[in-house]
């Protein structure tokens, strides 16, 4: 798809996407390939400027390219500078509307706004079970469960059907007590590099916990460097990945 | 953006863009445009179902079951599920036993199997990341 870079004619009835709210000032070369197919673009009124990108208002939002483009565009402006994201989804039409109805009344709240974030990026860090040791634990340590497990391993499924439910959910629940307590300590370890944190709910069989972490920029190497040692200390029982750094979708100032 | 960094340790660095974890870090975060301004948030129905699937239920029991008894432990007479199936003279019980289980299994995860893998995407996350991906 060819596009007319820069086509900021204005008075236009465009569907412009936007990504979110940066300093007037924010440096936006270098985002060609990263939007929905169109170029992004600075739409300025006085301190602030939108990220805004064409988009057919036809078409709904959702391809695995919206979605990575909403995020790629914003974390790549976050290591640039302060950077507010705006909810995925959010079109305004035209881009007289985006200057002066999104923001023009805004402008000094957005430019506050934006001093209270700048320096900072987000961190995701989510904890996950090597599930065979943890388990392997379990059985160990409770002896319901290994003679559960003994008695229902030569059974046919059919025949051990409410034993096997009485395993899992014995299973189940001593791994929610481990989580719940490792989960702490995963926090009492890592929330001091942080300047705010928050826990997020977790689901999956293996799921030990997730975090999302509020760093400054000069702190990052520091919550690298803890997420790492621990990394090492729980080898081979605990699984960490650190995503980041990203733009704060968590800790964006409410008002 | 590839800032994957793999430090040579054990803490994994996924790149942000992977899908499962930009749908998890974006959904339903960000300022929200006040109704003052022509807006519309086109889409968002494609996003908001179900993102969280709270297993707590016979399945899970049974999932973790599964796992614990698929476990390969010492104490089991060194005999762990492979080599039943792969025993051409186990007797008809085991042979019968192993199968079952085997069909237990691939129904119980078979959910798990299509669908994305990208970085470390979760079993309870994959059936909503697949179905959003058919629109």
């Amino acid at each position: 798809m060819t596009m007319t870079p820069t086509e900021s004619a204005g008075g236009t009835n465009e569907a412009c996407y936007v990504y979110g709210i940066v300093p007037a000032d924010a440096p936006v070369e270098g985002l060609e390939g990263a939007g929905m197919g169109e170029p992004v673009r600075l739409v300025v009124n006085g301190q602030v400027g939108a990220l805004v990108e064409v988009v057919d208002p036809d078409r709904p939002l959702g391809r695995r390219r919206d979605l990575v483009a909403h995020s790629t565009v914003l974390n790549t402006m976050a290591e640039r500078g302060p950077v507010l994201p705006l909810r995925f989804g959010s079109v305004v039409q035209g881009e007289d509307a985006v200057r002066h109805e999104l923001l023009g009344p805004q402008v000094e709240h957005f430019a506050s706004l934006l001093d209270q974030v700048r320096g900072g990026v987000q961190f995701t860090l989510r904890a996950r079970y090597v599930l065979d040791t943890v388990l392997a634990e379990i059985v160990e340590a409770e002896p319901e469960v290994a003679e559960l497990r003994r008695r229902t391993a030569d059974l046919p499924e059919e025949a051990s059907h409410y034993e096997r439910i009485r395993l899992g959910e014995l299973v189940a629940q001593a791994v929610d007590v481990r989580r719940r307590a490792e989960e702490q300590q995963l926090l009492d370890r890592l929330a001091p590099h942080a300047q705010d944190h928050l826990v997020r709910e977790v689901s999956g069989m293996d799921d030990l916990a997730e975090f999302a972490f509020l760093v400054d920029a000069e702190q990052q190497g520091e919550l690298e460097r803890a997420a790492e040692v621990l990394a090492e200390e729980l080898d081979g029982r605990v699984r960490l990945s650190l995503v980041g750094p990203m733009a704060l979708y968590d800790f964006v100032p409410e008002h | 953006m590839t800032q994957t960094r793999q430090g040579g340790g054990q803490l994994d660095r996924p790149s942000p863009s992977g899908l499962a974890d930009v749908i998890e870090v974006i959904l339903d975060k960000g300022l929200v445009i006040d109704a003052y301004v022509r807006v519309s948030l086109v889409g968002i129905e494609l996003l908001t179902i179900d993102a969280r699937i709270v297993i707590a239920s016979v399945d899970t029991y049974l999932r973790f079951a599964e796992a614990t008894n698929r476990l390969d432990l010492y104490e089991k007479n060194g005999k762990d599920l492979p080599e039943l199936v792969e025993g051409m003279t186990e007797s008809g019980a085991k042979g019968k036993t192993s199968g079952v289980l085997g069909a237990a299994k691939d129904a119980l995860t078979g959910s798990d199997d299509d669908g994305e893998h990208s970085n470390g995407s979760r079993p309870a996350k994959k059936t909503s990341t697949s179905r959003r991906r058919q629109s």
